[in-house]
């Protein structure tokens, strides 16, 4: 299992950076995720995505559909990428602390 | 010498014979697989853009017509023909066409010999200038099959030799054994075109030969002729333990498998050999296959509880 | 420099990568595509992935958690374990399900190659040795031989060829059986009726059901996870029917007409199982068939059993026992519903899975007929009770085929027939069919993103399609026309996505990808607003 050491913790992580045990996430591991990719503050807009998709995965243990992600936050998609630069699954998600998607989505 | 060539030659034919029918029945009686069927089955009706009966009768077919006859006068063609080397590979077809009909015309050959030996003792004699049509007949037949079948197997043996050689990707998975089964062929082949040239041009020896064979009165023959019988009868004693056999098994891997869309319903034969193949014990080692169970038992349980790590 | 490799270079330096993909080495695509270096290629691995990892084939990496041998010891328990495995393969008890199949393509393989030229990976790759469908076959053909056979180790050495059975062509084996799409075209092309993509799928038998190796979005979160909470996803009962709650008011709204999916409607006559990751990622898929369904009076159901909702069966890509549990529990449920019939959904192999490999797993009342969607879809279509304008499909349309539904199952016209009926500007791609090619995500690749593997699908084996796809639109390839590839499959679509996001497709020509239900919606005279969306982004 690959390791990765963000704000100042050390995460368990797989290899594509997605956090393994969602437990150990804070805010500030989302921070220093956003950093990586280039986004030095997160803004209320970011919260309320990471937020959502959060709060949403550990009642549900999935993340939301897109539409849904859209329809909460009330974002459009491109506003979504423009916060997120590799998109809700790629980025917003990983930022949220929850594993990748898998299984045909 | 000419007993010991009646006796190698029956040992011969009996030999293949028996590893073959081992060999066939080795591959018929084993147990009945899960579909794996491939478009298009060639004697489905409209399996000319591929499609099988699952589109129309929605998967629920009873009746099996008339498969059969289609399916193996298809497969007979291509033994012929081969026509998907030659339209895929046709370089390797210019070799390998020749080495088969080669093969395919030395047993033309012998069966014309056999029967040309029967149509001899019921009185007919077998030359060019017989009285009764049946003798000239098998007299030419037996000729031009014979000289087609070594000049053709000779060709086909050392084109293969080179064409091996010389085509990298062919090379790369080439054996040992694939050049022996060359070489060998070509010596049998090459035998039997010698013996034609310079002991028996007319094979007026061979058709005594099988006369002797059949009547169980052996005749003594040229050495060269003596030379290509007991080659030959080597070869077919060899055959078994080559891939020859793809001439037979390739008819089962096409019934069996890739046309092979018998459907199952209740109270079917397959139905009732699957119940016996489903009480199987199964002991792979993986963890989450929790061996020691039938297959019934693992697929029935209501609810998976652990899960691997 | 093009590397040549010998089968017996398989066994030797375990640790080194035995070849590499050079991009400028793959078979051309054209313009805007040609250049291929402003792309990002494969993705090279960092030096902790290459200490971590094992990375001794192509330098990609499938499989994260393949487990290095310590020591000498453990490594001789691998091949123990490995010559155990091929024993099980060969037994009536443990693999009566291939063992014929098995057979017949271990012992009569001429050697003749043919079957090279019908690959799709192969091709794309540019003709490298080791993508051959005849290289793991004949590596594997020799092991059998020589470690099973009577005096099999003699033959080896007198024969040559001879396979050194040790870590490096375990875990090489295990890599390369994962480099296949298991589409079957090599089958198809074979003379003798061998079927390498069969051999790739036993090796990958043996590794999952005898080591217990498999990829993670396959087997832990795959199979396991479907019969445990009821998707790969991970979607659970009560989640799915919220999120279709959700999608029919949604649907509702934007197409003015009512949505309502049913679920668990006993004595209905069909149970539709659709995937769930079409749920999840392409909604508008599922929408369309209920607004299909229940616009032509189809008495109709989902499912929300565990299991029920998500008609994917991974088993099919690497392991039979995970194959048959799933498709048991599937015809269970259609049982418990009293339906008369179960439709599958967009799905390739959840048809080929249910409707004939495990055909002969069913005994009893758990035979139910199965059917193909696109029948289902046909007999819609042509029911009368529904009102088309194509014109409303005025744009250029190609289908892919989906190899579990042509290949593999002989449906090749039904949707031929809707597509002509419904979109005017219907072209198909060169070799279509039974003959057509792999999306390039085939044999569970499109679900597998571990470590650098989507570079993979998206640079080699997705290559030929996309090629294939620009050669049907060239007349049109502009961006300013729109552009549809039908793809009825929700594993296909997957990899279509990775593909047109990879080489900017839709920024670049225009062409977008769904599904045939969406197609077939859009025409409808009801639905006034166009169904299909051209703009977003998946």
């Amino acid at each position: 299992m690959a390791k990765m050491q963000l704000a100042g913790v050390m995460l368990e992580v797989d290899e594509h950076g997605f956090m393994q045990e969602t437990e150990k996430w804070n805010e500030d591991i989302a921070r220093a995720y956003g950093a990586k990719e280039g986004i030095n503050e997160l803004t209320e807009d970011h919260w309320k995505a990471i937020n959502y998709l959060r709060s949403y995965y550990l009642a549900n243990g999935i993340c939301p559909m897109i539409r849904r992600l859209i329809k909460e936050t009330g974002f459009t998609l491109k506003k979504l990428y423009d916060l997120f630069p590799e998109g809700p699954a790629n980025s917003a998600c990983k930022w949220s602390g929850v594993p990748k998607a898998t299984g045909c989505v | 010498m000419s007993l010991f060539l009646v006796v190698l030659t029956y040992f011969a034919y009996v030999f293949i014979i028996a590893m073959y029918v081992v060999k066939a029945i080795k591959i018929a009686r084993l147990p009945l697989h899960l579909r794996w069927e491939l478009y298009p089955v060639i004697y489905e009706p409209k399996s000319k853009y591929g499609s099988g009966f699952q589109e129309d009768e929605k998967g629920w077919r009873k009746s099996q017509g008339k498969k059969l006859r289609k399916g193996i006068l298809y497969l007979l063609k291509e033994n012929l023909r081969f026509n998907d080397y030659f339209k895929s590979n046709r370089g390797y077809w210019l070799v390998l066409f020749p080495w088969h009909i080669g093969f395919i015309l030395i047993v033309a050959f012998h069966i014309l010999c056999f029967f040309g030996a029967l149509v001899i003792i019921a009185g007919n004699p077998v030359t060019a200038n017989s009285v009764y049509v049946i003798g000239k007949i098998f007299y030419y037949c037996i000729l031009i099959t014979g000289v087609f079948s070594f000049i053709a197997g000779a060709f086909g043996s050392i084109g293969l030799i080179l064409k091996r050689q010389s085509d990298k990707n062919l090379k790369a998975f080439a054996t040992p054994q694939n050049y022996f089964n060359y070489i060998f062929t070509l010596i049998v082949f090459l035998s039997g075109l010698y013996a034609w040239i310079f002991a028996d041009p007319t094979f007026a020896q061979y058709r005594d030969f099988w006369r002797g064979l059949l009547t169980l009165s052996p005749v003594s023959v040229e050495p060269a002729t003596a030379v290509h019988i007991i080659l030959f009868s080597l070869f077919l004693v060899y055959l078994p333990f080559t891939r020859s056999m793809h001439y037979i098994t390739k008819f089962f891997a096409f019934f069996w498998v890739r046309w092979d869309d018998r459907p199952n319903f209740r109270g079917s034969k397959v139905e009732r050999n699957i119940t016996g193949l489903l009480n199987k014990p199964v002991t792979w080692s993986a963890p989450h296959i929790k061996s020691g169970r039938t297959w019934a038992e693992i697929t029935a349980e209501e609810k998976y509880h652990e899960k691997t790590s | 420099m093009k590397k040549h490799l010998k089968l017996t270079d398989i066994s030797k330096d375990g640790d080194e990568q035995l070849d590499e993909i050079n991009i400028d080495e793959l078979v051309p695509l054209p313009p805007p595509y040609d250049k291929g270096e402003e792309l990002p290629g494969i993705k090279q691995l960092t030096d902790d992935q290459r200490e971590r990892l094992v990375c001794n084939l192509d330098g990609v990496v499938s499989y994260a958690a393949l487990p290095k041998p310590a020591n000498k010891e453990e490594e001789e328990k691998y091949v123990g374990q490995f010559i155990a495995g091929l024993k099980k393969l060969l037994s009536k008890e443990n693999n009566w399900t291939f063992l014929q199949p098995l057979l017949l393509s271990i012992d009569y393989c001429a050697r003749c190659q043919t079957c090279n030229d019908a690959c799709p990976v192969y091709l794309a790759s540019g003709e490298k040795d080791f993508y051959r469908p005849t290289y793991r076959s004949e590596i594997f053909r020799r092991i059998i031989n020589k470690y099973i056979k009577p005096a099999g180790k003699l033959r080896a050495k007198l024969g040559g060829g001879d396979i050194e059975l040790n870590w490096a062509t375990i875990s090489r084996l295990y890599e390369l059986s994962y480099r296949c799409n298991l589409c079957r075209r090599c089958a198809q092309s074979c003379p003798m009726g061998v079927d390498n993509a069969l051999i790739t799928r036993e090796l990958r038998k043996l590794f999952s059901q005898e080591f217990g190796w498999a990829p993670k979005e396959l087997h832990e979160k795959g199979t396991v996870l479907q019969l445990e909470v009821g998707s790969p996803t991970g979607l659970r009962p009560n989640v799915a029917i919220d999120n279709l709650k959700f999608l029919d008011e949604e649907f509702t709204e934007s197409t003015g007409i009512r949505v309502e999916t049913p679920w668990d409607k006993e004595g209905a006559d069909v149970l539709l199982i659709h995937s769930a990751g079409d749920i999840i990622s392409f909604p508008e898929s599922v929408i369309a068939f209920t607004i299909l369904c229940n616009a032509a009076g189809v008495n109709w159901t989902l499912s929300s059993e565990v299991g029920g909702y998500d008609g994917v069966n991974y088993g099919l890509f690497y392991d039979d026992v995970q194959l048959a549990k799933v498709a048991v529990r599937h015809v269970q449920i259609a049982r418990k519903l009293r339906v008369k019939k179960i439709v599958m959904g967009e799905c390739g192999h959840e048809h080929k899975a249910l409707i004939t490999v495990a055909d002969r797993l069913l005994t009893g009342d758990l035979i139910i007929p199965r059917e193909s969607v696109m029948t289902f879809l046909e007999d819609i279509v042509f029911s009368g009770k529904i009102k088309f304008d194509p014109t409303k499909n005025n744009f250029p349309v190609t289908l892919h085929d989906p190899c579990n539904v042509v290949r593999n199952l002989g449906i090749v016209e039904p949707q031929r027939r809707i597509l002509r009926y419904l979109c005017p500007q219907f072209r198909e791609m060169t070799p279509h069919g039974v003959d057509n090619y792999c999306c390039g995500g085939g044999g569970g690749l499109s679900v597998m993103s571990d470590v650098n593997f989507t570079d993979w699908k998206v640079n080699v084996s997705g290559r030929m399609k996309f090629k294939q796809i620009l050669e049907a639109f060239a007349d049109r390839l502009g961006p300013e026309v729109g552009k549809y590839v039908c793809a009825p499959c929700l594993n296909c679509k997957l990899q279509l996505r990775d593909l047109f996001k990879y080489y900017g497709a839709r920024e670049k020509s225009g062409i977008i990808y769904g599904g045939l239900a969406e197609l077939i919606v859009n025409a409808m005279v009801e639905i006034k607003k166009p169904f299909i969306n051209w703009e977003e982004e998946q």
